[in-house]
């Protein structure tokens, strides 16, 4: 009968499973508050970098890189050009920097935001590799939907008819003839745009074939627009993220397994490096805000927001750092660490997808070890020989506390 | 031996199963009527559209259907062994104990395993008919978790009706609630995917773990 | 070699001790039926001889291995009863003989169906829409197509009319008449019994006495007499048992008449009409163990 003190063990399993998933994230939604990553900016006013760190509620700190606060109005005049209405209700007269004077045309016309968050990235999520390819046609200003999608075949370009749901042989044909006019290599590896017809013009999808290459891809009255790109076939794209903006400045966002950033300028498809040192792409959000003087890119981590500003021409000027801590108090934490030696979760906060993780507790959750094996020696110890308890033993040192339930539940008697 | 005994699960499983096996499919109707339907009242690109990327999932009535299936069959499987701990009769047969109820048990799976086979089969017929291949496909490792809670809410049932003791009881019920309750975790297809290895060896572990609450039950005799 | 072993056997339940130190054996080819008040402990005893409970300590074999762990070609040999006549009541007279059938090599289908028809009842009735008297004799017959070495039979009367009853022990005679079969019965009628063991077992506050039947009719003996008025009589060492109806008192002992006369004279009483009564297995159950 060796096979019920098996089943004993496979069913102590299921249970720690069971706790060391729910009770956690109990413990977490009543004792731990997360606070959001606080908000980095660039002040063109005082050139200085500023930001907006939340205290959980509803409560914000504002303040500069050297640690100087100031109120909410106060740190909304810093940046002009991220609360232009506000500026202009409180302050008479037109914005006025580096000699230059801005209105609100400029300003709104001038400015961008563009936010890449690592949880969007390919493989992050889970997506069908089907899209629409939305037709471009200067006689009609919205976007309407095509009646297709399209998807990359080991041999080519298929249009499927959303209202016969079959392959539309014409247009696949042609944009399959007129892939391989332009070189593609079958089939694509990456396939990257906004399958969205919310946004102001469509600039299609960026795919990369077999070979490495990229190529853009467009449909203009119904007919393949195809170019070919110089963007280098070895740079071990990751993603591309494509975000079409009246600016006409760049197309997206180029990011690269080894934690490169690079702008893929309008037109010439030239590459413009971004200052990504230190980024993971797959555990970092991106954002790049641009505004009439500067630019600045902000890699948000697990505990730090990296922020670097740059000229118009994308030269790195000044940079900074601000650590944070996403669990706010000490106490809570360790009081969790005690009581648990590891969580079980299924949430990640880089991934619009399952993961199994399983996070180890710390220092303290010793503490919480050695009490169960007190009160397991006070309690339920077994019987007999030593030996014969070294199973539970093992088990309490990988669990603590809340191993002794399916110790106390799951036993012979 | 064993064909006798499937003889005798199927005799108290046939008409809950048969029962079960009618809701299955009406759950699959269901799914293609209400397809049909808004397929036929929005483009169908925009249903697609939809189903592709804002991740709606049009079989949603399948999503607590195997765990629900799971208890009845679980219920009808160990309710007349339970009452007057009649089990006792089958655990005199001779067969080693844990083997037979290894049995019992892979006779419901195995009922359970074909209303989900059904489930798969049917919902990749209808999406196959209404949309690309490719949401077909996806619909399978979308299914899987709730299957497999399916599974868990089965063994978790069968250890409930089996264990003597009320305070364990009442532990067991807290188990495997929280773990059928992971299965259903995140939304649109495929979320769980990546997990499902781990989902997966969750059923073993629980069949095994039913082995000792039967020989709690043999040996819980009465007084 | 006995077919019921039972050693030093001690079992407790939520603290309270229910026998501390148990011993007893059943020989092979004996028919022993096991006696004592409700909440003695009988139940539990058979539930450990069928394996359904494990004793604190103690040994107990059943053929030879231990009751709680009988090996699978063992437990063909032995037949069970389990208390009420517990059968699947999801099926049907037929599904029941095809579902034991295949566990049996011995399994005689003309025993079961020779028991079953008796009652006139269609091999597709459910055993659900039965009367227990009906489901006892199907319950028998299945036990009887096995054809075990060993029988446990647990209250087998119980729910019973004297009908059924009757044609359960006819069976069973039958059954112990082949020889080299051993039966272990327990039953809250009696009276019944008489007419089956040949061996008894008293159980009664976590002892147990153990006695052929025949010694137990002959040794044990029920006297009645007409009292005085006011005399009250107690047990004692000599009178084992004692019923009174009025002035009418009936007494058990195991002793002589000559014994019990000079007993009751040196307790002052003058018994009237003195005389030794026929005593069934009934009144020796209740003049050993009392009425409550």
């Amino acid at each position: 009968m060796t096979l019920n003190p098996l089943s004993r063990w496979a069913a102590r399993i299921l249970a720690v499973i069971a706790i060391f998933f729910i009770l956690p994230a109990l413990f977490d939604k009543i004792w731990t508050r997360k606070s959001e990553a606080p908000l980095v900016f660039f002040s063109p006013v005082q050139k200085a970098f500023v930001y907006q760190k939340s205290l959980g509620g509803h409560q914000f700190i504002y303040a500069d890189e050297r640690g100087r606060e100031f109120d909410r109005g106060a740190f909304e005049d810093l940046l002009p050009f991220v609360y232009f209405r506000n500026y202009e209700l409180r302050n008479e007269g037109p914005l006025e920097l580096e000699g230059r004077i801005f209105d609100r045309e400029t300003i709104r016309s001038q400015r961008q935001s563009f936010e890449i968050k690592a949880r969007d990235l390919k493989g992050s999520r889970p997506q069908i590799a089907l899209y629409p390819l939305f037709n471009n046609d200067p006689g009609i200003a919205m976007i309407p939907f095509p009646e297709d999608v399209f998807r990359f075949t080991e041999k080519g370009m298929e249009f499927i008819n959303a209202d016969t749901n079959r392959k539309d042989e014409a247009l696949s044909k042609r944009f399959t003839e007129s892939l391989k006019e332009k070189g593609f290599t079958f089939p694509a590896t990456l396939i990257s745009g906004n399958p969205t017809n919310l946004k102001p013009f469509d600039e299609g999808y960026f795919v990369k074939d077999s070979q490495g290459g990229v190529f853009h891809i467009r449909r203009v009255m119904d007919q393949p627009d195809i170019r070919k790109t110089g963007i280098p076939a070895d740079m071990g794209i990751l993603d591309i993220a494509v975000s079409e903006n009246q600016r006409r400045e760049f197309y997206g966002i180029l990011i690269t397994e080894r934690g490169g950033l690079f702008l893929i300028a309008w037109d010439s498809y030239e590459l413009i490096p971004l200052p990504s040192d230190g980024f993971d792409p797959r555990r970092m959000d991106v954002k790049l805000l641009v505004n009439p003087l500067y630019r600045t890119l902000i890699l948000t981590g697990e505990d730090r927001v990296h922020a670097t500003v740059m000229d118009t021409e994308y030269q790195p000027l000044k940079s900074f750092t601000l650590p944070f801590s996403q669990t706010g108090s000490g106490l809570a934490g360790n009081v969790k660490d005690f009581l648990f030696p590891f969580t079980l979760s299924l949430e990640s906060p880089w991934q619009n997808q399952a993961s199994l993780q399983l996070q180890k507790g710390s220092f303290w959750s010793f503490g919480g070890i050695v009490l169960a094996m007190i009160l397991y020696l006070i309690f339920l110890r077994r019987k007999g020989p030593f030996y014969r308890n070294v199973g539970e033993f093992g088990f309490l040192m990988l669990t603590g506390l809340f191993g002794l339930l399916p110790l106390l539940f799951v036993r012979k008697n | 031996m064993w064909q006798s005994l499937f003889m005798k699960e199927w005799l108290k499983l046939r008409w809950y199963f048969t029962a079960a096996f009618l809701v299955h499919l009406g759950a699959a109707l269901k799914i293609l009527l209400d397809i049909r339907q808004i397929i036929l009242m929005e483009h169908g690109e925009m249903v697609w559209y939809q189903a592709i990327h804002l991740h709606t999932l049009f079989y949603g009535p399948l999503r607590y259907l195997p765990l629900i299936t799971g208890l009845v069959l679980a219920a009808a499987q160990f309710m007349p062994e339970v009452s007057g701990r009649r089990m006792r009769i089958s655990l005199h047969l001779p067969m080693d104990q844990n083997r037979m109820l290894f049995l019992c048990l892979l006779a419901g799976l195995f009922h359970l395993g074909v209303l989900a086979v059904l489930d798969l089969l049917l919902t990749a017929a209808i999406l196959l008919w209404y949309f690309p291949h490719e949401l077909a496909l996806a619909s399978l490792p979308t299914l899987l978790p709730w299957i497999n809670a399916g599974f868990i809410a089965y063994l978790g049932a069968v250890h409930l009706l089996l264990e003597p003791s009320w305070p364990r009881r009442v532990f067991y019920a807290l188990v495997f609630t929280a773990l059928s309750s992971l299965h259903f975790a995140g939304s649109g297809y495929g979320w769980l995917t990546p997990a499902l290895p781990f989902f997966l060896l969750l059923s073993p572990l629980a069949l095994l773990g039913v082995l000792d609450t039967g020989r709690r039950f043999r040996q819980g005799g009465v007084s | 070699m006995n077919a019921i072993e039972v050693q030093n056997l001690c079992h407790r339940y939520k603290g309270k001790s229910v026998y501390e130190d148990l011993s007893f054996s059943v020989p092979r080819g004996s028919v022993c039926g096991l006696l004592g008040k409700n909440g003695q402990g009988k139940t539990t005893l058979v539930n450990i001889l069928m394996g359904f409970l494990k004793p604190v300590s103690g040994r107990c074999l059943v053929l030879g291995e231990n009751s709680h762990n009988l090996s699978p070609s063992l437990r063909k040999r032995v037949g069970l009863l389990h208390e009420g006549h517990q059968a699947y009541e999801f099926m049907t007279i037929a599904q029941t003989e095809t579902f034991f059938s295949r566990w049996y090599p011995d399994w005689n289908r003309d025993i079961f169906y020779d028991l079953v028809n008796r009652m006139g009842l269609s091999p597709g009735h459910k055993i659900r829409q039965m009367s227990c008297g009906q489901r006892s004799q199907v319950v028998l017959g299945v036990i009887m197509a096995q054809n075990p070495d060993l029988l446990i039979l647990d209250d087998y009367s119980m729910g019973l009319d004297a009908g059924y009853r009757r044609l359960f022990l006819d069976v069973l005679h039958d059954f112990v008449a082949a020889g080299d079969k051993t039966v272990f019965v327990t039953s809250h009628i009696v009276q019944d019994l008489e007419q089956l063991v040949d061996t008894l077992l008293f159980l009664d506050q976590g002892r147990i006495t153990q006695t052929p039947l025949k010694d137990f009719m002959t040794s044990f003996k029920k006297f009645t007499f007409t009292a005085e008025k006011g005399q009250v009589l107690q047990k004692d060492t000599v009178i084992t048992g004692l019923e009174q109806r009025g002035n009418r008192i009936t007494l058990y002992t195991y002793g002589e008449m000559d014994d019990l006369k000079s007993h009751l004279a040196g307790l002052g009483i003058r018994p009237k009409d003195l005389q030794q009564s026929p005593m069934s297995l009934e009144d020796g159950f209740i003049g050993l163990m009392g009425k409550y």
